[in-house]
């Protein structure tokens, strides 16, 4: 056995420096948030919360890959308990944040997570931005009539839905239908070519997609619809899923056939952006539509100047929505609270846990339901699914009889980016600008 | 296929190459002299593309002296794990495996601390130059011209070092014979934390220059960089060193290029572990991985 | 005395077999389904990467082959899942047997990173679907691996009938008995295995070649049977996996777990069986107690295997071993004193 004496005095050492170091860089970088700790504390000094504590799960990968995505889950959830606690909290309870950390979303360690949150830490509610591919986390959730709330993964749940029409009564999820990703843009910019509102050089499209199901669904459907409307599909590219930083070959098929649109559903925001930026070292003329990364904060603010011009769109409006009263609000206060627009899961996560909050009102009102109670918890649901009603960032959000965002109240957009800013430009009820043609034509 | 497109081949390949190069010759120089692969490569690149992030915005220093500091700081990184850490190992004459794993664990302190210390949020560092430049029609970043210029500098300098002075002389001894090394004179330990040392300012310059293009999270570099690097290193074979290691790097940058140009790109990485496995089976550069006996 | 030395083992087991009437969570029971599976694995890997010293990268490959196929054989094909799963496990033992043939020719070397490469374009395949499903399923649109969803994401992998009992995750306590008895039965298989005439000579390839080889030992073939039946192993436990789990997700064979694994096996003690069991609880539980923490669970669980390969290189085997050799004859003759005084 070799006890290096030496080593072990450095191993102490360091580990001490390293974390006097990291606190001092911590508290020197941490944005300093709008003080709602002094709420939270009088709140509870006030003996406002006459039942006690009630606990909620907030889930997400908080280490790995996606470190950033759970970090936007726990900050809306964080948010949404301190306002609601210095509100009196839910019927009498104060709110406790649990914080659980997913990882990679392997199955194993997923429902694990979740039998803990049930049973150990007696949870009476989980909140998530979004949960692993396959949605297993409902079925754990449905066997205890656990109240499970995610905002991603449409296709998904409408497949666990219809293979078990009756098992996922608690299971919510705060989106819309994804059906506008497939067809809304094709059958808008076909409509604006036809109105002469833009130019294009042909009626070819390249896509380019990546290797999963949500990438993958949304590539096809708007490889279907440009075909109904008829355009042909000239490069039809699958990447692996995963970081991808040289886009020189795919770029170099566009080049040597320019098509009208061209189209990236890899939605990695770092895969987007260095796909844009490779393009516009030598750019085509053609129009550029990219999923998913143009809506997150940091494509814009990373990429400056260089995306404007770019197409994106929602199935529903969204916080950035001029004429979205209810959004645009929930956008300053979060600039305000964190300095800075926060990621969009951000505002998932602190909707969920508000929606809850006016569930349980709701039941606890007209049917005494008790939120502490499991047994209440389907009597929750229910009042989910009949009572609640919220104005939040997609708009008027009402939950349908699958439990996703009713679609009769989304009304999907498109958005351009126009050097750092969003503008919508349709529908025309909420549209402030025109499609323009690109900065990058020659 | 035309004239651009060759210059689009050419121009992919050294660029590709060059960034390959980069993330390799630091690993392949610790596995020539120490015999380990330092799995805590990648972490190395993330501390450095965070720490010029750092210097950048939180202590508003300029550009050229975030990255001027950003050399001696990975130095220090790298010679202190392995002179204090990894030295007990080396000593012990530890199996690779042990090496490898106490290596990561020290990466994935790095890294871990790193996401406390920064937090999640995706973070980019500004680019040196904007713009690029046409060459035969196919285009080329500024930034990838850079990259180009840098890895080829920082590999002339090392052949340099290696071949001509008096402490590379004394890496190739250690590399070759290492009783006979002692007895020559030479201080061991200290060449060994040089060289980590060294590979780790590659490392922390490749992590700079990678945090200009990609969105950062604070494991980049153990989730893609160390893995890619990894899988290179073998393919230019154990024995062969840095030249084998260079070679291998424009090798796989050729053949990714050229092979997405005409194939799906999502075939290609199965591809290169179909030739690491050829190139294994029909010519091993077998030197046997096990401390105890060689 | 040979008894003695299957105490703590003994000891353990009679712990675990009265946990569940005692604990009735069904978290710590999944928990313990997931440390006996894991410990199933390690042990396997520690059959070659300890005993034999061969590091075999690619251990975790065959952990997802036996989870896949015998996944697809009882959700595609309807085979009876303790059917699938044993011709899971025998799809590894013949695939590690054909690996390690044709790759320890070239050497050691070549067959660590064959093997790594090996997992990672399986990795690939499995993520990028295989295919699609065969039969109705595959008009449906399911695809043969489930692609990054997984296998079972819409139809979960049936469970484990065994007569009138389901070991599936949906009854905890069948799958906790069911898991530990068949570690168990497996611990004591690798233990005769280690012990057998034909393992004591294939382990002492690894120190005296020459010797062996002259006393008619062919080194390949003994080797590549020792793997394969550590394979075989690994693709058991992947089997149980899928079938308990109902969903098998590319990750399983991921960075994350190789190196968690890895760690069990370093943590436990290279070279021996009880080490892995014994790792797999304790870092498991650690890891499961921590989890609040987050980034701190990684930097602390880090230290401690620094902590282990600095200081402690024989891992928890090691310091039981060190701990009866030093104490254990003075605890008898205290005892002893005691009794007699």
């Amino acid at each position: 056995m070799a006890l290096g004496k030496k080593t072990l005095a450095i191993f102490v050492i360091s580990i001490i420096t390293a974390s006097l170091l990291s606190g001092v860089i911590g508290y020197h970088i941490a944005p300093r948030g709008a003080g709602t700790e002094e709420a939270y504390q009088k709140g509870f000094a006030d003996g406002r919360y006459p039942n006690g504590t009630l606990k909620v799960a907030v889930l997400g990968p908080m280490t790995g890959v996606l470190a950033s995505e759970g970090e936007a889950f726990r900050m809306g959830a964080e948010w949404a308990v301190e306002e609601i606690n210095a509100l009196g909290g839910i019927c009498g309870y104060k709110l406790e944040l649990v914080v659980g950390d997913t990882e990679d979303f392997e199955p194993a360690k997923v429902t694990t997570l979740i039998e803990k949150m049930i049973n150990e830490e007696k949870v009476a509610a989980i909140f998530c931005g979004y949960g692993s591919q396959s949605l297993v986390e409902y079925d754990v959730c449905a066997k205890y009539n656990m109240l499970y709330f995610i905002g991603a993964d449409w296709m998904a749940h409408q497949d666990k839905w219809a293979q078990y029409p009756e098992k996922y009564k608690t299971c919510f999820n705060l989106v819309p239908s994804y059906m506008p990703y497939r067809y809304h843009f094709p059958e808008t910019f076909d409509r604006w070519v036809r109105e002469g509102k833009l130019q294009i050089i042909n009626k070819k499209v390249a896509i380019v997609y990546s290797d999963n199901y949500y990438s993958s669904w949304i590539a096809e459907g708007l490889k279907e619809n440009f075909i109904r409307l008829g355009y042909n599909i000239t490069l039809w590219e699958m990447v692996p899923f995963g970081t991808v930083t040289e886009w020189g070959s795919i770029l170099a098929k566009i080049r040597a056939d320019p098509p009208a649109v061209i189209i990236n559903t890899d939605y990695i925001p770092s895969n987007e952006a260095s796909f844009v930026e490779q393009f516009l070292e030598a750019p085509t003329n053609s129009h550029m539509f990219i999923q998913y990364g143009p809506s997150t904060p940091e494509f814009v603010q990373l990429l400056g100047n260089k995306c404007t011009g770019i197409y994106y769109n929602n199935p529903s409006i969204e916080i950035h929505t001029p004429g979205n009263k209810p959004g645009n609000e929930l956008l300053q206060r979060a600039i305000k609270r964190f300095g800075s627009e926060p990621p969009s899961y951000t505002f998932t996560t602190y909707q969920e846990v508000w929606i809850y909050k006016q569930a349980c009102e709701i039941a606890h009102e007209y049917y005494g339901a008790d939120p502490k109670k499991p047994e209440d918890r389907l009597i929750i649901a229910q009042t989910l699914r009949e009572k609640t009603a919220w104005w939040g960032s997609v708009g008027l959000m009402v939950f349908d009889e699958t439990n996703c965002l009713s679609a009769e109240y989304a009304v999907p957009t498109i958005y351009q980016l126009w050097e750092g800013q969003r503008f919508c430009v349709e529908p025309a009820g909420f549209a402030n600008a025109d499609p323009r043609m690109p900065p990058w034509w020659h | 296929m035309g004239l651009e497109d060759l210059a689009a081949i050419i121009i992919s390949t050294l660029v590709s190459g060059s960034i390959y190069t980069l993330m390799v010759v630091g690993l392949a120089l610790i596995f020539q002299t120490i015999q380990y692969f330092n799995f805590a490569h990648g972490s190395f690149y993330t501390f450095g593309a965070y720490f010029v992030w750092y210097l950048l915005y939180i202590l508003k220093l300029d550009y050229f002296t975030s990255v001027l500091i950003l050399i001696p700081a990975s130095f220090i990184l790298g010679f202190v794990m392995q002179r204090f850490l990894i030295q007990q190992l080396v000593d012990r004459e530890a199996s690779p495996l042990v090496l490898i794993l106490a290596t990561f664990c020290v990466g994935s302190i790095v890294e871990s601390t790193l996401l406390l210390i920064f937090g999640g949020r995706l973070k980019r560092l500004p680019y040196p130059i904007e713009g690029s430049i046409e060459f035969m029609g196919a285009t080329m970043s500024y930034h990838k011209l850079l990259i180009l210029i840098i890895s080829t500098s920082l590999l002339v300098f090392f052949a340099y070092i290696l071949n001509k002075t008096k402490m590379g002389t004394a890496m190739r001894a250690m590399a070759q014979e290492k009783e006979a090394s002692y007895l020559a004179g030479i201080n061991v330990k200290r060449m060994y934390a040089t060289v980590v040392g060294l590979s780790a300012v590659l490392a922390g310059i490749g992590g700079w220059l990678f945090g200009c293009m990609i969105f950062m999270t604070p494991d980049f570099g153990s989730s893609t960089i160390l893995w890619e690097g990894f899988i290179v290193c073998t393919l230019g074979g154990a024995k062969a060193g840095m030249k084998g290691s260079i070679f291998a790097s424009y090798l796989v940058a050729f053949l990714e290029t050229v092979l997405t140009r005409f194939l799906p790109m999502y075939n290609v990485p199965p591809l290169i572990f179909m030739m690491v496995i050829l190139m294994l089976l029909i010519r091993p550069e077998g030197i046997l991985v096990k401390g105890g006996s060689q | 005395m040979k008894f003695s030395k299957f105490v703590i083992p003994f000891i353990a087991v009679g712990i675990f077999l009265i946990i569940p009437l005692i604990l009735s969570s069904p978290f710590i029971l999944q928990l313990f389904v997931l440390i006996f599976l894991y410990a199933l694995v390690c042990e396997s890997w520690d059959l070659s990467m300890g005993y034999l010293g061969l590091f075999n990268f690619g251990h975790l490959a065959f952990l997802g082959i036996g989870a896949y196929f015998s996944g697809i054989l009882s959700l595609y094909y309807g085979l009876p899942s303790w059917i699938a799963i044993v011709v899971g496990s025998l799809i590894t033992f013949a695939l590690g047997f054909v690996l390690s043939l044709s790759t320890l020719r070239a050497g050691e070397y070549a067959f660590s990173i064959i093997s790594f490469a090996f997992q990672n374009m399986f990795l690939y395949w499995v993520r990028s679907g295989g295919g699609p499903a065969p039969g109705e399923w595959g008009k449906k649109g399911l695809t043969l691996t489930g692609g990054t969803q997984g296998l079972g994401a819409l139809i979960p992998v049936p469970s484990l009938q065994l007569g009138p009992i389901t070991i599936s995750s949906e009854f905890k306590v069948p799958a906790y008995y069911f898991t530990l008895i068949i570690l168990v039965i497996a611990t004591y298989a690798m233990y005769k295995l280690t012990n057998s005439r034909f393992g004591i000579a294939t382990i002492a390839l690894r120190d005296s070649k020459e010797y062996a080889i002259a006393l008619g030992v062919n080194p390949l073939t003994y080797t590549a049977v020792f793997i394969s039946i550590s394979t075989f192993f690994a693709g058991l436990a992947g089997g149980l996996y899928a079938h308990i789990m109902g969903v098998v997700s590319p990750e399983i064979i991921g960075w994350s777990n190789v190196i968690i694994m890895c760690c069990i096996v370093e943590f436990g003690g290279l070279g021996t069986l009880f080490g892995p069991a014994a790792a797999s609880f304790l870092l498991v539980s650690l890891t499961q107690y921590l989890a609040g923490l987050a980034a701190y669970k990684n930097i602390v669980i880090a230290l401690i295997m620094l902590f282990t390969l600095l200081v402690w290189p024989t891992g928890m085997a090691g310091a039981a071993f060190w701990f009866k050799s030093k104490y254990l004859e003075k605890i008898k003759k205290a005892i002893f004193n005691w009794k007699h005084s």
